[in-house]
């Protein structure tokens, strides 16, 4: 349904042609051959393979820089941010976002610009790790202590 | 190991009671007519046996060794005047428990015995000494170790069942998140880009908006009613608790009721369905069946987990209300079949697949 209604929305869009619709990653990217389309819109959570295997798999075995990716996500999971651009995705927006907005979006990735939703984008910069080097240093120190313990007292 | 107390007045009771056996050497050393040499270190021994035994409730490993140490130089020392000294082997085989693990203070303890056995022997000669310190030694030596262990034991039970506690809050928080994540999420995804399309389709495709505009109040509706249930199904205390509950409203409209209910391993969606249709079931036999009896069944068989209810009113064939429909298809959307036969009285059967 999500599928539809995006669809219908960018095709009201004049430059932009919906050239295929997949339902789940393996599909997509068969029909991404086939097709060869400009951009590829893609959700993360999809069955059979999700949209973050799919865009790394589309980013090994494609020549040049086409197609650009664009991640869609309804929730944005902690790391998915990192993953995506690993994946090599050139946009990570929101599922939701106004049709104007994903418009321009895929308008600006295929002249080669990387778009991000910036609320997005805040939430992940906040995610740091969550301990300090030295919390790190502290943890490892017991987890040796308690194994030489447990050998003394054993 | 059990932690050490960190002040005095962690110390039970106990602890100023097991000082009764130090009081024979301490009147031996008052009534009998020693030297007053010998009577001298005897006094200065029990004063120094007193911080000994509380050092040894705050002390552990290794430290402790070196009270028992000192506990025994103590009964070496006085035993050659005052045989009830023996008490010190005693006491130094109790504090062996403070410091040291199970099977290290059953090792320290032999060989506390050991010496015990030892000075009493080559201090009297008489077999009936030594064995009766190496018996009470043993015996106060192995009751304390363990006491101790037991004390660990427990402790170690307590914090796995807090961990258990825990980890079953952090899944059922996991389970919410995920439950508004595949509900709300989805739906108002939807709900936002079809709304989004209905208005720009209105001025060139008012029958299309039309359309898509009615698609949106069937998904909303659709994901109000599936939200609904997940809220019921976390406010449910669960299908035991129903069982109760159903068990005493029966009851208490004065329907025998009997219930047989074994335990089945269920889906957290499944048992939220069973729940409710038990609440179901049991509402429409007090309100319509006009039953004296009311049997209960749940059992597992061919794959499949089963409830029955049979009462002994009057069976209607009537259709499904908006309870029994509603419970229907919560049932056949978890794969399940629902059956209602009122030859006598009224059977209400569902299975749902394991």
């Amino acid at each position: 349904m999500v599928l539809g209604a995006l669809a219908a929305l960018l095709e009201i869009e004049s430059d932009i042609e919906v050239v295929a619709r997949a339902h789940d990653g393996r599909e997509a990217l068969a029909l991404a051959a086939k097709t060869d389309p400009d951009v590829v819109l893609t959700d993360i959570e999809m069955p059979h393979m999700t949209g973050l295997e799919m865009a790394a798999e589309l980013n090994r075995t494609r020549k040049g820089q086409r197609p650009r990716i664009i991640i869609l996500t309804t929730f944005a999971r902690p790391g998915y941010l990192r993953r995506a651009l690993d994946a090599g995705a050139s946009g990570y927006l929101l599922k939701d976002a106004p049709a104007e907005k994903l418009a321009d979006a895929i308008r600006g990735v295929h002249q080669g610009l990387r778009v991000v939703d910036p609320q997005l984008a805040r939430d992940a910069w906040g995610e740091g790790d969550p301990l300090t080097d030295r919390e790190r240093q502290v943890l490892r120190a017991r987890k040796r202590d308690c194994r030489a313990r447990t050998l003394r007292s054993g | 190991m059990t932690p050490a107390p960190k002040r005095f007045r962690d110390l039970g009771w106990e602890t100023y009671a097991w000082l009764i056996y130090s009081l024979p050497f301490l009147f031996a050393a008052l009534a009998v007519s020693f030297t007053p040499f010998q009577r001298g270190v005897m006094l200065l021994s029990y004063l120094l046996f007193l911080p000994l035994y509380f050092g040894g409730y705050f002390v552990r490993t290794p430290a402790i060794l070196w009270i028992v140490a000192a506990f025994d130089l103590l009964a070496i020392i006085n035993g050659r005047w005052n045989p009830a000294a023996a008490t010190f082997f005693v006491y130094g085989s109790a504090a062996l428990a403070n410091g040291f693990s199970t099977r290290t203070a059953a090792k320290i303890l032999v060989g506390q015995l050991v010496i015990g056995g030892l000075w009493s022997y080559l201090v009297s000669g008489e077999w009936f000494h030594y064995m009766m310190t190496i018996v009470i030694s043993a015996l106060i030596g192995a009751i304390t170790i363990q006491s101790r262990a037991k004390e660990a034991g427990d402790a170690k039970l307590r914090m796995a069942q807090e961990e258990v506690e825990r980890l079953a809050k952090l899944a059922e928080r996991e389970r919410i998140a995920r439950d508004m994540h595949d509900l709300l999420g989805h739906t108002l995804s939807v709900v936002v880009l079809k709304s989004e399309l209905a208005q720009k389709l209105m001025s060139r495709d008012p029958a299309k908006a039309l359309q898509e505009m009615a698609e949106v109040e069937r998904i909303s509706r659709q994901g109000l009613a599936e939200v609904r249930e997940a809220i019921t199904g976390y406010r449910s205390s669960g299908l035991a608790a129903e069982i109760e509950h159903v068990r005493e409203t029966l009851t208490a409209a004065g329907i025998d009721t009997t219930i047989e209910a074994r335990p089945i391993a269920l889906a957290p969606a499944q048992e939220s369905a069973l729940t409710m249709a038990l609440r179901e079931a049991a509402t429409n036999v007090i309100r319509h069946a006009a039953a004296t009896k009311c049997h209960i069944r749940f059992y597992a068989q061919d794959g499949s987990a089963l409830m029955e209810v049979q009462d002994d009113g009057k069976g209607s064939d009537a259709p499904f209300g908006n309870g029994l429909s509603g419970m229907s298809e919560r049932i056949h959307a978890l794969g399940g079949m629902l059956r209602r036969d009122t030859a006598q009285g009224t059977r209400l059967m569902i299975s749902l697949p394991l």
